[in-house]
C-alpha cells in the first residue's frame, strides 16, 4: 500500500518536471499565462473593494474576511486548473488520447493529474495566497483556527478537483463533450467568493455537495474566522473525506466506459 | 453586380448552416452567460438588503439586477472566434485556402464570425433585453433605443478590430490566446463587467470614459436602462468612434506587413 503511494507520487512528480519543464520552453508566453491567471483573483479583489466602497458590505464579514474568501476561492478554483483541464481530458478521452495513460503501471487517476493538468495555474495560486496573507496581515486570528482551516482547505480542495475528474467523465459518457465544464468552474469559483448564505439553502447546497467548491473556500475561511463551531468543522472534514472516496470510487467506475478510439 | 455579391452570398449561407449544427452549445452560452449574471445579481441584492437606503450611488436595486442582465445580454454578441480563426489559418497555413478564393481575406473572416453574432444578437441579446426592459418597466425612449444600437455597433467593432489585432499578432508569436485573455480579462473589469462604473470613484470612471472599454459594456447597458443621460451616451460613442479609427490604421498598418510574409502554409 505504501509502496504503491510512494510509486505514484513520484510518477506524478516527476511527470510535473517534464510538464513545467516543457511550459517553460515559451517563457515569454509562460510569463503572460501566469498573470492571465491572477486576473480571477484581482477581478475578486475590485468587486469587494467596490461592495465596501459604497455600502456597508455583506453581514458578518468585514472587507478584510472577505478578502481572505476571495483569496481562497482563487486558490482552490488555480488548484483545480493546475490538477486538471476538463476541456482537454474530455478531448483525450474522445480522441483516444488516453489509451496511453492506461497502458502506464500507475493509478490511471494520477495519470489523469500528470497529464492533463495546467501549470500555468500556479499564477492564480500565488495571487490567491498573496490576498490571503494580505487580508490575515490585518485581522486577527488564533493560531488554531488557521491550522483547522488548512486542514478543511485541502480535503476540500482534494474533494472538489476529484468531483472535477468525476463529472468529466460523466460529461465523457454522456456527451462525449467537456467544453462547458471550464465555464460551469468559473462561474462557481466566482459565487464561492461569497458567503453562501446570499444563495439561500439552495444554492448552499450546490455549492457544499452539488459543485462542493465551498468545501474548500467558504467552510475554510468561516472556520478561519471563527464563524463556526468545532462540531461543524468535524462536521465539513468528514463530509470532505466522504465526497472525496465516492468520487474517486465514482471516477474509477467510470473509466470503464472508456472505449480505445474515443467515440 | 449580383455576380460580385453572389461568393459572399454562398459563404455566408455555408457559415450559417456550420454555426447552427451546434445549436445546443449556443443554447448552452446562452444560458451560462446568465448564470454568471446570476451570481453578481444574488451579491448585490444582498449588498442592496443590508444596506441602510435603497439607492447605492443614485442607482435602484431593479436597476443593478436589470443592468447584470443586460451586461450579460451583451457580452453574447461580443464574444466572437476571430483570434482562434486568424491563429488557426496563419500558422497552420489554412489561409493558402482562403486567399484562392475570390473575395479578400478580411471580408471571408467578417462572414465567419457574422453568423455566431447574429443567432446570438437575434435569440439571445434582443429577447433578453425586450424582457429587461418590459419587466423593469424602464421605458426608454426611441433616442434612447438608438443610441443603444449604435453603442453596441461601436462596442462590437472595437472587440473585434482588437481581436484582428491580437490574431495577427500570432504571426509573429507562438500562441495570442494568453495575451488575448489578459486584454478580455481587462475589459471585463474594467468595462463594468463586474460592477456599474457608476460605483467606482468618479475620477476612475471618467477616466474609463475616455478609453475603448466602457463602450463595450457599460455604455450600451446603462443607456438603455436610463443609468446615464444621452450627452454621456453620444460622448461616449464618439470617443468609441475615434478608437475605432485609430484601431483600424494599427489593424491596416499590420495586416499590410503580415501580408507580405504570407506563403503556403501560412507564416
Amino acid at each position: 500500500m505504501f509502496e504503491d503511494v510512494t510509486k505514484n507520487l513520484r510518477f506524478f512528480l516527476l511527470s510535473l518536471k517534464y510538464n513545467w519543464l516543457s511550459f517553460l520552453v515559451y517563457r515569454t508566453q509562460a510569463f503572460v499565462w501566469m498573470v492571465v491567471s491572477t486576473f480571477s483573483t484581482l477581478s475578486g479583489l475590485i468587486s469587494i473593494s467596490v461592495i465596501y466602497s459604497i455600502s456597508g458590505g455583506l453581514p458578518g464579514w468585514s472587507y478584510f474576511q472577505m478578502l481572505a474568501l476571495v483569496g481562497m476561492a482563487n486558490m482552490v478554483y488555480s488548484i483545480i486548473n493546475f490538477m486538471i483541464g476538463p476541456q482537454t481530458f474530455v478531448r483525450a478521452l474522445r480522441n483516444g488520447g488516453f489509451d496511453q495513460a492506461l497502458t502506464k503501471p500507475y493509478d490511471p487517476i494520477i495519470s489523469i493529474f500528470a497529464r492533463y493538468g495546467t501549470p500555468y495555474n500556479i499564477g492564480g495560486i500565488i495571487s490567491g495566497i498573496g490576498l490571503l496573507a494580505y487580508a490575515l496581515s490585518n485581522t486577527a486570528v488564533n493560531a488554531l483556527s488557521i491550522v483547522s482551516s488548512i486542514l478543511l482547505f485541502g480535503f476540500g480542495a482534494a474533494a472538489v478537483v476529484m468531483f472535477l475528474v468525476m463529472i468529466s467523465l460523466v460529461s465523457y459518457v454522456l456527451f462525449r463533450s467537456g467544453n462547458y465544464l471550464q465555464w460551469i468552474t468559473a462561474i462557481t469559483t466566482s459565487a464561492s467568493q461569497y458567503p453562501l448564505a446570499i444563495y439561500g439553502l439552495a444554492g448552499t447546497l450546490l455549492l457544499t455537495v452539488g459543485f462542493p467548491i465551498g468545501l474548500a473556500s467558504f467552510y475554510p475561511a468561516e472556520m478561519l474566522f471563527l464563524k463556526i463551531n468545532y462540531v461543524y468543522f468535524l462536521a465539513i472534514l468528514v463530509l470532505s473525506v466522504v465526497l472525496f472516496i465516492i468520487f474517486y470510487k465514482t471516477s474509477k467506475w467510470l473509466l470503464k466506459f472508456y472505449t480505445s478510439g474515443g467515440g | 453586380m449580383n455576380e460580385w455579391l453572389k461568393p459572399y452570398g454562398s459563404l455566408l449561407k455555408i457559415n450559417f448552416k456550420n454555426t447552427t449544427v451546434y445549436r445546443a452549445d449556443m443554447a448552452l452560452s446562452t444560458v451560462l452567460t446568465l448564470v454568471s449574471s446570476l451570481v453578481f445579481i444574488l451579491v448585490w441584492s444582498a449588498v442592496y438588503y443590508f444596506s441602510s437606503s435603497t439607492a447605492i450611488n443614485g442607482v435602484a436595486l431593479i436597476t443593478t439586477i436589470a443592468y447584470f442582465l443586460v451586461i450579460g445580454a451583451v457580452d453574447l454578441v461580443e464574444m466572437s472566434s476571430l483570434v482562434s480563426n486568424m491563429q488557426n489559418d496563419l500558422q497552420y497555413g489554412n489561409i493558402a485556402t482562403s486567399l484562392i478564393r475570390p473575395m479578400s481575406y478580411v471580408s471571408q473572416l467578417i462572414m465567419g464570425i457574422a453568423p455566431d453574432m447574429v443567432i446570438l444578437f437575434c435569440f439571445g441579446t434582443v429577447p433578453i433585453i425586450v424582457l429587461v426592459v418590459l419587466l423593469g418597466n424602464f421605458a426608454p425612449s426611441i433616442v434612447t433605443v438608438l443610441l443603444f444600437i449604435a453603442a453596441i455597433l461601436v462596442g462590437v467593432s472595437i472587440f473585434n478590430l482588437i481581436g484582428f489585432i491580437f490574431g495577427g499578432l500570432s504571426a509573429y508569436l507562438t500562441n495570442v490566446w494568453g495575451v488575448y485573455s489578459a486584454v478580455s480579462w481587462i475589459f471585463a473589469i474594467a468595462g463594468g463587467g463586474i460592477a456599474p462604473l457608476a460605483f467606482f470613484p468618479h475620477a476612475v470612471t471618467n477616466a474609463l470614459l475616455l478609453t475603448p472599454i466602457p463602450i463595450t459594456a457599460y455604455v450600451p447597458a446603462a443607456t438603455i436602462l436610463g443609468m446615464i443621460p444621452s450627452s454621456i451616451a453620444i460622448q461616449s460613442i464618439v470617443v468609441g468612434l475615434v478608437w475605432i479609427v485609430i484601431l483600424a490604421l494599427i489593424a491596416w498598418f499590420e495586416w499590410t506587413k503580415i501580408s507580405k510574409k504570407l506563403n503556403a502554409v501560412g507564416v
